[in-house]
């Protein structure tokens, strides 16, 4: 049986959290990796969203995206320059969406796949 | 059973015409208690679908002395399955063709069915109260299907949900969405017939594009200088991509209209405009658009249906039940299977052969657990395959077949658009409906 304590200092805040992740819009998120990180990255969308679960992904985006900014760059230093433009910051909203719905924690409904 | 046993005996079974009476010959059971007032059953299935009546049929095939009750709001069946055909003005497809009578089915196969409306569900009292009678059960099968979230496009505005619903029918749960889209094309002068799709998943993922080839295939056909929009939030169709980009690009060239990265943003039904958004590969951007229509068919995001919220039936954020792999159980309740569109754990294809193979599964493991015997998932997998129509005599296929390891493997072949494949799908539809239906 959960108590008040539990519920008020834990529960409450962490769903609070992820609920402000809901800015951005999901499907916008996968074409802008699609066009804009895939090629540098080398895999495909639903192969980087698995990567972590939503809230490591959450953490990823504080403050303005720093640590995933240092794990991207350590995987290809050219997105340096992307990183850290106005763009990205523009696109961060929908790319952190898109992430957190198709992170490793979470399942979609499926579509038919070749 | 092995497990490619479980996709043979429901494909052949579909498939196969069924002349013999294997099946067909009435049941008269000590369970047989056709529309009397029943109060205790020992499987309940919620939803007379593709998913719960082939539920019923394999429960009895198993088990004829198995007491199996189907709980159904609807007076008669209408397929999903070739409707876009019908839509089309396909020959040989009619409404007649596409619709059938529950009562076949019952006599054939000996189950009770209750023609009512589920209004409450309580899995603790194991039971389910409809509009005329409370039902108890042991184990419950929710085979309900779809709901639409209207709230994802819309937010609270009711008043445009309900108005978008009557006035650009989405056509994904069977029944007077079609008939009204059937009016909307057979009454289409001219302009802009759009069809817009949702980034999230929805039933029967080739449908829109299927639909978009069959309205074209009747502009075509009839002389009407019409053009069908597809507004597509995906980079490709998100089923047998190859193909319909094919259909679209040389079949429907002059007729329809593909727009990928698209996204449905609102309507404005007076002004009888669209507005989305299209990702501009030169600026790197979204920018807005506003088309204009004659006709439209706006199709929200989909969720399960609402009977698994009124059971309290734990789902995943998009809206679709949780299992416990790598059984049909739910987590929230073991005697409580899902089986059909509304699950949510597997990458299984929102279908009806996919709904007509899981039910097989689940029968089996039921009909084994009421034994007290253990069933064999992983060499029991579903197998799928789904027909798209793409002119009056040409369609094409995709087959899936799964391999459970640590998680579900899937493999997948897709046909050339081909006479054969159209030939193949008429075979394969007279077959799961002569099946279920005990024809």
């Amino acid at each position: 049986m959960l108590n008040n304590t539990l519920i008020k200092k834990i529960i409450l805040p962490s769903l609070f959290a992820v609920s402000l992740y809901a800015t951005g819009e999901a499907h916008k998120g996968q074409t802008f990796y699609y066009y804009l990180l895939k090629s540098k990255l080398g895999y495909d969308g639903s192969a980087f969203a698995k990567q972590h679960t939503d809230k490591q992904w959450i953490h990823l985006f504080q403050n303005n995206s720093k640590d995933l900014k240092i794990k991207l760059l350590k995987e290809n230093t050219n997105l340096k320059s992307l990183l850290y433009s106005k763009k990205f910051d523009e696109i961060s909203p929908h790319l952190e969406a898109f992430v957190i719905e198709y992170a490793s924690n979470k399942k979609n409904a499926p579509v038919c796949i070749e | 059973m092995l497990r490619r046993d479980f996709f043979k005996v429901s494909v052949a079974s579909a498939t196969l015409l069924q002349t013999s009476s294997l099946f067909a010959a009435k049941q008269e059971t000590t369970t047989n208690k056709i529309n009397k007032n029943i109060t205790k059953t020992t499987i309940a299935i919620c939803g007379g679908g593709f998913a719960g009546l082939s539920a019923a049929k394999f429960l009895k095939d198993l088990n004829p002395d198995l007491d199996v009750t189907v709980i159904e709001k609807k007076l008669n069946f209408m397929s999903c399955p070739f409707s876009n055909g019908w839509l089309g003005g396909v020959e040989g497809v009619s409404y007649e063709s596409l619709s059938f009578d529950y009562n076949s089915a019952v006599n054939a196969y000996g189950y009770n069915f209750i023609n009512e409306t589920i209004i409450d569900i309580n899995r603790e009292s194991k039971t389910i109260s409809t509009n005329k009678q409370v039902i108890n059960y042991d184990y419950m099968i929710m085979a309900c299907g779809i709901d639409y979230n209207y709230k994802k496009l819309f937010k609270k505005d009711l008043k445009k949900a309900q108005e978008a619903l009557l006035k650009a029918p989405p056509g994904l749960q069977p029944g007077s969405e079609h008939l009204a889209l059937n009016r909307m094309i057979k009454n289409f002068k001219g302009g802009n017939f759009v069809l817009t799709i949702p980034h999230e998943a929805y039933r029967c993922p080739p449908a829109p594009y299927e639909r978009a080839c069959m309205i074209a295939n009747y502009f075509r056909k009839n002389n009407i200088k019409g053009k069908v929009i597809i507004v597509d939030p995906r980079i490709k169709p998100g089923a047998k991509p190859k193909q319909f980009v094919k259909a679209f690009e040389e079949i429907y060239p002059d007729i329809i209209e593909y727009r990928k990265l698209t996204n449905f943003k609102d309507v404005d039904f007076e002004k009888k405009t669209i507005t989305v958004e299209f990702f501009d590969k030169e600026a790197m951007d979204y920018k807005q658009e506003n088309i204009s229509f004659e006709e439209t068919s706006i199709i929200p995001p989909n969720k399960a249906n609402n009977l698994v919220k009124l059971a309290n039936i734990e789902t995943y954020t998009q809206g679709w039940v949780k299992l416990r792999q790598p059984t049909f159980r739910t987590v929230s309740d073991e005697d409580v299977y899902v089986i059909g569109d509304a699950q949510g754990e597997y990458p299984y294809p929102k279908s009806a052969q996919m709904a007509n193979s899981c039910a097989y599964i689940v029968a089996a493991e039921l009909t084994a657990r009421l034994k007290g015997e253990e069933f064999d998932y992983k060499n029991n997998m579903p197998g799928n395959v789904c027909y798209s129509m793409i002119t009056d005599d040409k369609s094409v296929s995709i087959t899936h077949s799964y391999k459970l390891t640590n998680k579900v493997n899937v493999s997948s072949v897709t046909s050339d658009i081909d006479k054969i494949t159209a030939d193949a799908s008429k075979i394969w539809y007279k077959g799961i409906t002569s099946d279920i239906f005990g024809l």
